[in-house]
This record gives structure tokens, C-alpha cells and sequence, in this order.
């Protein structure tokens, strides 16, 4: 007697389609799963076996050998729990096999027959329609976040017994009535902020915008107190939704790592991402046993990573930066496989001038030495510092400037933002790129008018930049223009874009 | 003799008819030796099948066969190999069969054979 049906297993962010085959022996009773399980897998069988007994139903007293094909793809977890139930118990004859072998199951097993929610049902259900089975039975839990996939016919169901009296088991009785849901994570900060909030600094908030504009990675230095983390925390607000693959996939990343409210749909707004300098490199880019999970840059994805005092992380952290800074993911090798996430993100630096905080202006109060001064900020090494574009000071607001009238809604500054990258979309969308902090410099320099250049070559000559500055400098000023809403950026632009690098030498 | 010893030689003798019937040959019963007992040696053609009976009444306890452990199955294992070494002829094919003999309080009694368990 053979039972089938078919259940997902996730191996990074992409959803496997994997068939689960029951076999009943006239044997000795055992349960065996075959099929490369790992511990959390092996353990479905004591699970199953209670979760079986306590909604009213024998176990067979034979040899049950449960297959998960294809038997090369490794399989973790305890999310096919409750296909493994159903086969087996298609298999001893006590549900038709029909109804069950054309849908996919996904959901863990309590000891008293309910069905628990998972982490990742997005991207497995995703997984599934995409394989061409869009019947699928996911933990009551989980069915908001299920229903987000586009094509996919969802049954939420609270226990196993509700499921086998479904598929026309008589004897089916549930013994826990209750249905496990899942709480809701707390809603984010970063969404209930506006950049009016932040007084005085219009520096440091057209910095803001011009980063928001052109996807610039940015790094603000300044004493402890004027508003750094403010302001990091205010991009998010400005900048433009996301596209539906990019919400789809950052959404399937925060369904993955646990911290998606999937009350409020489909992440459509960037998210935002702090992690404390203490934080590993495991926490930053991801990390675990076996198959590695999605870390803040993942979670990031879309959105902004903040590092408040850059210089005090690690040097190790900071380096694992530079690979998804370049190609927009990370993959993350382990001894059972590869796995790749997506960290298309928006890096802001936060750092202090200096060890004690206080050096800026004439640089009374400051009690480091010039030593640990340039010491400090050295450690944002130069293959980080090269991939952001804007550096910029952010110093201590004056009394009159606070006290200044209102501040300019995000509402105001996001409307600018979303007109600058349509600008910037139009025109890069030929060369397939979305935003000038992308741009090569090759087709800066082609693009860009002699005139218009002038002032970089010359801060060139002058060896106030390197070539890199002064090509970063020019993917700059194609922002300053689009938010002027001009067509090419002219010298002024450049002067401009050259002020907002002074960080750079 | 105690109950469940009576119940065990019900089963055993069950056992042996339906075997009989089905035209095997029943060379031994509760063979003892120094490691344990073996409740039925019989032939089924060419083969040599050590047969382990368990005997439940009810379902209560659950199912006989899950009775029949990895350690008792060794020990079924050795026995046999004791039994063989204790004859004179050899049988091309040796395997341990189990039959899980059911009492329900009222009507026949149920057998399930398990072939070659071990």
C-alpha cells in the first residue's frame, strides 16, 4: 500500500516542490523516513505518530517507510509534518487517496493533533504555485501570509483532524479545540516617524534627500546628539515603494527570519534595518548550522541598513559587507549547501568625529589625541568608504536655527525623491539599471559635458580627489540634476556633488 | 499456570493448526536452550522458518507484533542459529517469521503473519 502527496521545503528563499511517498509492510511496526531528513525531519516521526493517536485514529502496526523525493535535496525542518501524517495514513487505507495527492501540505504537528504555524510559509507557497499545484493546506496560523500569493487556493486548518474529516475520515476527532496562532510582531518605529521631526540640519536633510534620489550610500559624521540616528531613521519614509518582485522577495525574507506582521499584506514599504555594533557577522549577513538564515542585511533588503557608530563594529563585520554591497545578495556557504538571499539595501554610516565625540568646529572640548582621532575613523576601511557616495557633517543645531519654523513634512520631500527616480529610471532603463548610485563610471564620463566636468578634473589636479572621488562626484551631480529636474547635470551640479564628499580626499 | 502463560499456549497452538493446514511441517516446539526458547521451527517448502508468536488480548496494550523488539528479534536470531547448529541437515533458506495472534472477547481470533521480520 503506497500513500502520496506533496509538501515544500525551502533551501534559501526558493520553495522545492518534493513528493512525500508512504509505504506500509506487513513487517514488524517502524517508522523510518528516508530522504536526507536532519534531526528536526527525523523527530516528525514521534510527532506524527502522537498527533495520529491523539485525533482518534490507530497507527498502523507496520513497517512505515516515508520517502521525501527527490532524495538528493536536503530537507530540514518540521513543515512536512502534516504531509507525512497524510500519506501515512492514505497509505493504511484510512483516508481515499484522491483528494490528497494532488495538494500540498505544509505545517507542523503538535502532540495533540493541532497543526502549529511555520516560518517561510510565503516563500513556500510561492514555491508551490510556481510548480503548478495551487491546492494547498497550510496551518490556520499562517493563512493571512498564505493569502498573499497570487493563484493560490489556501485551506487554513487548525488541527489534523479537522483535515482527515475533510478528506472523509469518519473516526477523526479533534481532542485540542483551540487553534494555534501566531503573534504578530511589534510594529516597527521606523514607520510611525516623519522628517519633521527633525529640526534645524538642512545640510544634512538635503543630504538625506539627495541619497533617498539617487540610492546613494551615505555616511554622516558628527558629534553625539545632532540628530544622526534621527535622520537615518527618516529615510525609509522617503523613499519610494517598493516594486512588486522586490516586496515579494523582502517580504519572503522576513516570513523566513519570523518577523513578518502578515496582517498588513505584502511588505510594500522599504524596511529598516539597525543592528547594534556589537552585532556578529553571523547576525549581519546571516548564519546557523546547516542551512544558514537570512541576517540584517536580508532583512534589509529594499530598504536601509543603518550602522550607528560604523567605526566600532568589527572589522570583520564591516568586510562581509562588500560582497552584497557589489551584487546585491549573499550566499552563504555551509557543509550541507550553498544558500542566497537577497540584500539589495540602502547603507547609511553613522560615526562620531572622534573616541570622546566632541571634536568639531575648533575642536575645544575634545580630550582624544590627534592619533586616536584619525585612528578612529580610519577604521571605515577604503574599499567600504569607496562604494558611498555621499559623506557628509552633521554638526550641532544652534538655538536660532531650531527654533526656525516648520520643518518640511516626508510627505513633501518623498514627492521629490519619487519624481528625481523617475527622472533617473527613464533615463537608465536602456543600459538596465534603476537608479545613478549604480551608474558605471564609464557612462558617467561619456554622458556627462566637458564644461559640466571641469570643476572635478580640476579638484582631480589639485589632487583634492582620486579618480574614483571624482567619478562618484559626477554620479552625484546626475542626481542633484534630477531633482532640479534637468535634463544633464552642468557644472554647478558637479560643485555641488564635490561639497557633498568632503570625507573624501 | 498463569494466566497469560495459557493464553500464550492458546495462541501457539493456533498457530501450529494454521500452519499444518497451509501444508507446512512443524519439526519443534518450545525448543529451549541455554539463550532462550523458540516457540515453532516448521519448513515451508525449501525454507527453515523460525516462527515467534505473541498473543494479546484485546487491543489495550496495542498491537502484538509491537511486542517483538530489536533486541528480542537478535535474540530470535541467535536461537535459530543454535537450533541449526544443533542439526544435522541444512535448509538453503533460514528466515524468522512472526504472527501476531489477537483475542477479541468474543469471536475468532485474528492472526497476522509477518514474513521474514529479520
Amino acid at each position: 500500500m503506497i500513500g502520496r502527496t506533496r509538501s515544500v521545503v525551502l533551501v534559501g528563499l526558493t520553495g522545492h516542490l518534493i513528493e512525500v511517498e508512504a509505504h506500509l509492510a506487513a513487517s514488524l511496526p517502524a517508522f523510518t523516513i528516508v530522504g536526507l531528513p536532519d534531526t528536526a525531519l527525523g523527530e516528525a516521526r514521534d510527532r506524527v505518530r502522537a498527533a495520529t493517536s491523539s485525533s482518534g485514529l490507530l497507527w498502523p502496526a507496520r513497517r512505515v517507510t516515508v520517502n521525501l523525493t527527490p532524495a538528493s535535496l536536503p530537507k530540514s525542518g518540521s513543515v512536512t509534518d502534516l504531509a507525512i501524517a497524510v500519506a501515512a495514513l492514505v497509505a493504511a487505507d484510512q483516508i481515499p487517496p484522491a483528494a490528497p495527492a494532488s495538494a500540498v501540505h505544509l505545517g507542523e504537528l503538535g502532540l495533540d493533533g493541532r497543526v502549529r504555524p511555520v516560518r517561510g510559509i510565503l516563500p513556500m507557497v510561492a514555491g508551490a504555485v510556481e510548480a503548478g499545484l495551487t491546492r494547498i493546506v497550510v496551518p490556520v496560523g499562517n493563512l493571512a501570509e498564505a493569502r498573499l500569493v497570487e493563484g493560490a487556493d489556501v485551506l487554513g486548518v487548525a488541527s489534523l483532524a479537522e483535515l482527515l474529516a475533510m478528506y472523509g475520515s469518519t473516526e477523526a476527532v479533534a481532542t485540542a479545540s483551540e487553534p494555534v496562532l501566531e503573534a504578530p510582531p511589534p510594529v516597527s518605529h521606523a514607520n510611525r516617524v516623519d522628517l519633521s521631526d527633525v529640526q534645524g540640519q538642512a545640510d544634512a536633510r538635503w543630504a538625506l534627500e539627495v541619497a533617498a534620489a539617487g540610492g546613494h550610500h551615505l555616511l554622516m559624521t558628527g558629534p553625539p546628539g545632532t540628530g544622526k540616528t534621527m535622520l537615518a531613521e527618516r529615510l525609509p519614509g522617503i523613499l519610494p515603494d517598493l516594486p512588486a518582485r522586490e516586496a515579494v522577495a523582502a517580504t519572503s525574507v522576513h516570513s523566513l527570519a519570523g518577523t513578518l506582521d502578515p496582517s498588513a499584506g505584502l511588505i510594500s514599504r522599504p524596511p529598516f534595518e539597525a543592528p547594534h555594533h556589537s552585532a556578529s557577522a553571523a547576525a549581519i549577513v546571516g548564519g546557523g548550522a546547516r542551512l544558514a538564515r537570512p541576517g540584517a542585511i536580508s532583512r534589509a533588503h529594499g530598504g536601509v541598513l543603518f550602522l550607528d557608530e560604523a567605526p566600532e563594529f568589527s572589522a570583520r563585520v564591516l568586510q562581509t559587507l562588500r560582497q552584497p554591497l557589489e551584487s546585491g545578495e549573499i550566499v552563504l556557504h555551509r557543509a550541507h549547501g550553498a544558500v542566497r538571499y537577497p540584500a539589495r539595501f540602502q547603507l547609511v554610516l553613522a560615526a562620531n568625529p572622534c573616541p570622546c565625540g566632541r571634536f568639531h568646529g575648533n575642536g575645544a572640548g575634545c580630550t582624544c589625541t590627534p592619533l586616536e582621532r584619525r585612528r578612529y575613523l580610519s577604521r571605515l576601511s577604503g574599499p567600504l568608504l569607496d562604494r558611498v557616495d555621499l559623506q557628509v557633517a552633521v554638526l550641532p543645531v544652534r538655538l536660532g536655527a531650531a527654533a526656525g519654523g516648520e520643518a518640511e513634512s516626508s510627505v513633501e520631500v518623498a514627492a521629490r525623491v519619487a519624481a528625481a527616480r523617475r527622472r533617473a529610471r527613464e533615463r537608465l532603463a536602456d543600459a538596465g539599471w534603476r537608479m545613478n548610485a549604480e551608474v558605471a563610471g564609464a557612462w558617467l564620463r561619456a554622458r556627462t559635458s566637458g564644461p559640466a566636468c571641469a570643476p572635478a578634473w580640476r579638484a582631480l589636479e589639485r589632487g583634492l580627489v582620486s579618480a574614483r572621488g571624482a567619478d562618484r562626484a559626477l554620479r552625484v551631480a546626475w542626481t542633484l540634476a534630477d531633482l532640479d529636474g534637468d535634463e544633464a547635470p552642468g557644472a554647478a551640479h558637479v560643485e555641488q556633488a564635490l561639497l557633498l564628499r568632503r570625507g573624501d580626499s | 499456570m498463569a494466566a497469560k502463560d495459557a493464553v500464550g499456549r492458546y495462541g501457539e497452538d493456533l498457530v501450529v493448526r494454521r500452519l499444518a493446514e497451509r501444508g507446512w511441517v512443524v519439526l519443534a516446539r518450545n525448543w529451549r536452550c541455554r539463550e532462550g526458547e523458540i516457540d515453532i521451527v516448521a519448513t515451508e517448502g525449501d525454507a527453515l522458518v523460525v516462527v515467534e508468536v505473541k498473543t494479546r488480548r484485546g487491543a489495550s496494550m496495542g498491537a502484538p507484533q509491537e511486542a517483538v523488539t530489536v533486541r528480542k528479534l537478535a535474540r530470535l536470531r541467535r536461537l535459530a542459529a543454535a537450533w541449526l547448529a544443533a542439526q544435522d541437515r541444512r535448509w538453503p533458506e533460514v528466515r524468522i517469521d512472526v504472527v501476531a495472534v489477537t483475542l477479541p472477547r468474543a469471536g475468532a481470533a485474528r492472526l497476522e503473519h509477518l514474513r521474514a521480520v529479520g
